[in-house]
């Protein structure tokens, strides 16, 4: 041959395989470099939830109003509002120590005794008299841009007239304020121990008329000395807490000839002689927070108890380093409140996640007049007795995520106890969302069991009889066929679930089950007919073809399945099989439940594992079971002793695979399933995936928000799972190849 | 006729190896369909002798191993196989409707072309048959297991390593392991598929003079391809041809003597 032709066709031929070389290696390292860029985006979105809440010192300036009560302060804190003891409303700007506006609100030489405000973003305040007048203002900024520059128009507008609420010369000495949409509540206590509480409709100005409601309770103990004053709310529960910690919640709810008398209960928080040192409302007017100067710090809420008794409801303490806490501020706008301990140290705590951030600093603490957090939550101000304001900024922008609020139990405001509950979001803005992937987790193992628990029988009788027993004929033209059910969209598959499948459960549950039990048993059966009749029945039927003969087999045992569950029913529950499993184990029935979705994602997997299982079995050497029937083995013995083991390791991947999409799988889910973020393990309840969670969430949430970066976790977490199974399930199947490789 | 077969299960006694004397093996007029077309056994007759070997001899394809598989009745296994004709050991009808195929092959044993042992220890696959039949006593394995090895003459290379996997053994090693584990159900009658076919001379020895061995207790029937192992072990050899015996003689006189021209033409390799 031509030595130049060879080497030419022998440089083609290395540049091809040079070629393919190249693109297969290229294919496959892209392949593992998207997975790890993935991989690496999900984790750089989940990063920002691990810093922990941090507090930095911005400086001092003075404040023109060293005796002021009050301190409020604009959203990204450079404007200020301190309220006087002389009922003065003094805006100030905060970064170059200058007075804005200086208002007047109450008539000379009026003297406040007592402030608050609501604990809301731009919440009303509230100021009390000496001569036990009531003002109720609420401080605005309005932002105008002219030329390009930003500039705030501070206001205080009054919302309803001067109120002269306890008698005059009876000084208001502690008020509480709560707002919400629509309506607004005052508690009060004067200097004789008497309680006041009144509220008010908003209009959509915010402005208020006369008081719906003005009620005058008795003194209690230690009149005229509380240190915290609570009204909820849905102005149900007046809480006051004296000094030595002990309470008293008196119920609100109208009096009337049922309820003859106001209720009230009490209580002490404290050991004797551990002292009240700080107080604050959170946002939302459900709980607040007291410290002691024994280090304690506790959220606490009224609450009704299930037997109507009313109870101050200790929702969690604070695990603080036994210090005094010297004041507390909380967040108008989050759920996260700054203690400030007696050595200068400052602790950010976030209340449904526990979160904490700390701050060490110089300050004197005993000279702390007052301490605010800006209405944007940015800021922390403290004031001095000098007249100084100190501020810190304040990082916390998911400090309602911590690992414990994601798979602990929380104990959220208005629940009894600790639960797990996924629910980010309603349409109240104070609402303490609650994201726990805890029962979204088991859902997605919830239903994956449940599905494999359909599938897994199924799927490997199918691949066994097929890949062992059957006819290769026939087989030939089954496998294909099964295999053909994975090309069916899931999404047909969970339409079909819920809108065909899940109502027709709901009517012929006792059918369905039913049949589920009789099923194997006629099955079983008929293989002992066959066994008897078999040489009789041979010669009509055409070989290999014998499993067709269980279909009238199938629909007796429907028919039979019908006219048992009719019998059952009617004459032995003497109810539905439904109401007879609420009274027997107190199971509720949900339409959309865990058995219909096993099934409906049963078939999605059936085919999956089906078709590797029965190639695994089918590729187990012929020789093998050869050798064990030449032993005198049966059919069922070869399986068992043979042809299963050797065949596991696919077996075994295919459950994986299987389990890998059943934990995955989303449309099935999403619209079969309920999506009830449920934590049981009823079969006739629903349950929400990470999956589903994902896929109903994602598009709505709001970028960058903790809910966002919470649903990152969660895909982050199924991504674990798959990636954990399939890594587990490869593992396990190249060990027991291993042992079987010389085959 | 059947009955014992079909009926009774012989329990692998130990006791009673001693007392094996193999069966005698007629074949009258057998004829094997692999489906409409493919004829491969065309009407053969044989009488074997029980403590004799027996070897077939032809080209490929002539249908040795057909014949063969007959004998335990793995040809049931292949789909749209047909069989005419009778088979019958100590007058036993083994294709009656009424025998158990089980049993029958606890009787026949058989030993594959190629080495199959089990995906399991050693030990495991000598005791398989007899787990399979229902002994459990471990005392009593333990016994069978080591006189089958002797047996196979493969105890000593393998008593230290029983639970090792099987297939961590020589192919020379598996094959032996592989007769072990059939003469450990003690079968009267023992078929042989080129049993030496992979191996090396020397292993090739050890069974030879392991089949020389059993003889006195088995009815053996070999298949082969090696005209002198066929010489040096059988007693008595048939050649095959085109699914038909064409000649059935001692192998003395088989192979010094052949009457028919196309057994001279194939032992002399003129064909094959
Ligand atoms: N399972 C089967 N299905 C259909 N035809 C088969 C089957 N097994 C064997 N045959 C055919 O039957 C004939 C005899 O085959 P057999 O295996 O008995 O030959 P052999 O004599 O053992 O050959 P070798 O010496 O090569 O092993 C061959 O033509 C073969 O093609
Ligand atoms: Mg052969």
């Amino acid at each position: 041959m031509n030595n130049s032709l060879h080497r030419g066709r022998f440089a083609a031929r290395q540049v091809l395989d040079r070629c393919a070389n190249a693109l297969i290696s290229a294919g496959g390292v892209g392949v593992i470099l998207s997975v790890v860029m993935i991989l690496v985006f999900l984790l750089h979105e989940v990063a920002p939830l691990l810093s922990a809440p941090s507090l930095t010192e911005q400086g001092t300036s003075a404040v023109p109003a060293s005796d002021s009560t009050l301190l409020v302060a604009e959203d990204i804190g450079s404007v200020g509002l301190a309220f006087s003891e002389s009922g003065e409303a003094r805006f100030f700007d905060l970064s170059r120590d200058r007075a804005l506006l200086t208002r007047s609100l109450l008539y000379a030489d009026a003297s406040v005794t007592a402030a608050t405000r609501a604990a809301l973003p731009w919440g009303a305040a509230a100021l009390g008299t000496e001569a036990g007048e009531l003002l109720l203002v609420r401080p605005e900024f309005e932002t105008t841009v002219t030329q390009g520059r930003r500039e705030l128009r501070p206001s205080v507008r009054p919302i309803v007239p001067l109120l002269q609420l306890a008698p005059a010369g009876d000084a208001l000495l502690r008020v509480a304020l709560t707002e919400t949409d629509s309506e607004l509540a005052v508690a009060a206590e004067s200097a004789s121990g008497r309680l006041y509480f009144a509220s008010w409709q908003l209009d959509e100005n915010g402005l208020a008329g006369s008081a719906n409601r003005v009620l005058s309770l008795p003194p209690g103990e230690d009149p005229g000395s509380s240190g915290l004053l609570f009204v909820d709310a849905r102005h149900r529960f007046l809480v006051r807490v004296t000094f030595q910690g002990n309470y008293t919640v008196h119920d609100l709810a109208p009096v009337n000839n049922a309820m003859p008398v106001p209720r009230l209960t009490s209580g002490s928080l404290f050991e004797a002689g551990e002292q009240l040192t700080a107080a604050a409302v959170l946002f939302g007017s459900a709980s607040f927070v007291v410290a002691s100067d024994r280090g304690a710090l506790l959220q606490l809420s009224p609450t009704l108890q299930d037997s109507g008794e009313l109870s101050l409801q200790t929702l969690r303490r604070f695990s603080v380093p036994g210090k005094a806490v010297h004041h507390l501020a909380a967040d108008p706008g989050s759920r996260l409140f700054a203690a400030v301990f007696d050595d200068g140290a400052i602790g950010l705590f976030h209340s449904t996640s526990q979160r904490q951030g700390w701050a060490t600093t110089g300050l004197a603490t005993d000279e702390i007049t007052a301490s605010s957090i800006s209405n944007g939550g940015g800021q922390l101000l403290l004031q001095d007795a000098q007249g100084g304001v100190t501020r810190f900024s304040i990082q916390a922008p998911h400090a309602d995520v911590s690992a414990r609020s994601l798979f602990a139990a929380v104990q959220y405001e208005g629940y009894r106890a600790p639960i797990f509950k996924w629910q980010p979001a309603t349409a109240g803005a104070t609402y303490e969302a609650k994201l726990s992937l805890s029962p979204l987790l088991w859902g997605t193992l919830k239903a994956a069991f449940f599905t494999m628990l359909f599938a897994i029988p199924l799927a490997l009788s199918a691949a066994i009889f097929t890949g062992y027993f059957m006819a290769s004929s026939m087989r030939r033209k089954v496998k294909p066929g099964i295999e053909l059910m994975e090309a069916m969209p899931t999404v047909v598959l969970g339409f079909l679930a819920a809108l065909w499948f899940a109502p027709w459960l709901d009517e012929h549950l006792a059918e369905a089950l039913l049949a589920c039990l009789l099923l194997p048993v006629a099955v079983a059966v008929s293989g002992v007919l066959w066994g008897l009749l078999g040489n009789v029945l041979r010669p009509y039927v055409v070989s290999g073809w014998e499993p067709l003969l269980l279909l009238p087999v199938f629909a007796g045992t429907a028919a039979l399945a019908v006219f048992a569950a009719d019998l059952l029913e009617q004459w032995y529950l003497g109810m539905s099989l439904k109401d007879y499993i609420y009274q027997r184990w107190g199971l509720d029935y949900a339409q959309r439940n865990a058995l219909v979705v096993g099934v409906a994602m049963g078939l999605a997997v059936v085919p999956t594992v089906f078709s590797i299982a029965e190639d695994a079995l089918y590729s187990v050497p012929k020789q093998l079971s050869d050798g064990s029937l030449a032993l005198g083995a049966s059919r069922w013995q070869t399986l068992r002793n043979v042809v299963l083991p050797t065949a596991s390791p696919g077996i075994f991947s295919a459950l994986m695979i299987g389990l890998g999409r059943a934990v995955g799988e989303t449309m099935i889910v999403v619209m079969a399933a309920g999506n009830t973020p449920l934590m049981d393990s009823n079969l006739f309840s629903g349950m929400r995936t990470l999956s589903a969670t994902i896929a109903l969430e994602a598009p709505e949430v709001a970028l960058g928000s903790s809910h966002y970066r919470v649903l990152i976790v969660a895909a982050l977490l199924l991504f674990l799972l798959t990636f954990i199974l399939n890594s587990a399930a490869e593992l396990l199947r190249q060990r027991l190849r291993r042992r079987y490789r010389a085959l | 006729m059947s009955a014992e077969l079909s009926l009774k299960p012989r329990h692998l006694l130990p006791a009673k190896a001693n007392k094996r004397t193999g069966m005698n093996v007629s074949v009258d007029g057998l004829s094997l369909y692999y489906d409409r077309h493919t004829k491969a056994l065309d009407d053969v007759s044989l009488r074997i002798k029980r403590q004799q070997v027996t070897a077939f001899i032809g080209p490929s394809g002539c249908g040795k191993s057909t014949l063969l598989r007959c004998f335990n009745r793995m040809n049931d296994q292949i789909e749209g196989c047909r069989i005419e004709g009778r088979i019958r050991m100590d007058k036993m009808d083994i294709y009656h409707p009424r025998v158990d195929v089980s049993l029958l092959r606890r009787r026949v044993g058989m030993v594959f072309q190629k080495p199959n042992p089990f995906p399991m220890s050693v030990y495991e696959n000598v005791a398989y048959g007899l787990r399979i039949g229902g002994l459990r006593r471990r005392r009593e394995l333990d016994e069978v297991v080591e006189r089958s090895l002797r047996a196979a003459a493969l105890w000593d290379e393998v008593k230290d390593r029983l639970n090792e996997n099987a297939l961590a053994l020589s192919g020379g090693q598996q094959q032996r392991l592989v007769i072990a584990r059939t003469i450990a159900v003690e079968p009267d009658v023992l078929l042989l598929d080129e049993p030496a076919s992979s191996l090396d001379p020397i292993s090739t020895l050890k069974i030879e003079e392991l089949i020389y061995e059993l003889k006195s207790r088995y009815t053996i029937i070999i298949v082969t391809h090696n005209m002198q192992q066929a010489a040096r072990v059988s007693d008595m050899t048939a050649f095959m041809y085109q699914g038909r015996v064409i000649e059935f003689d001692t192998a003395d006189r088989l192979f010094t003597n052949p009457k028919e021209k196309q057994t001279e033409d194939y032992i002399t390799g003129r064909y094959g």
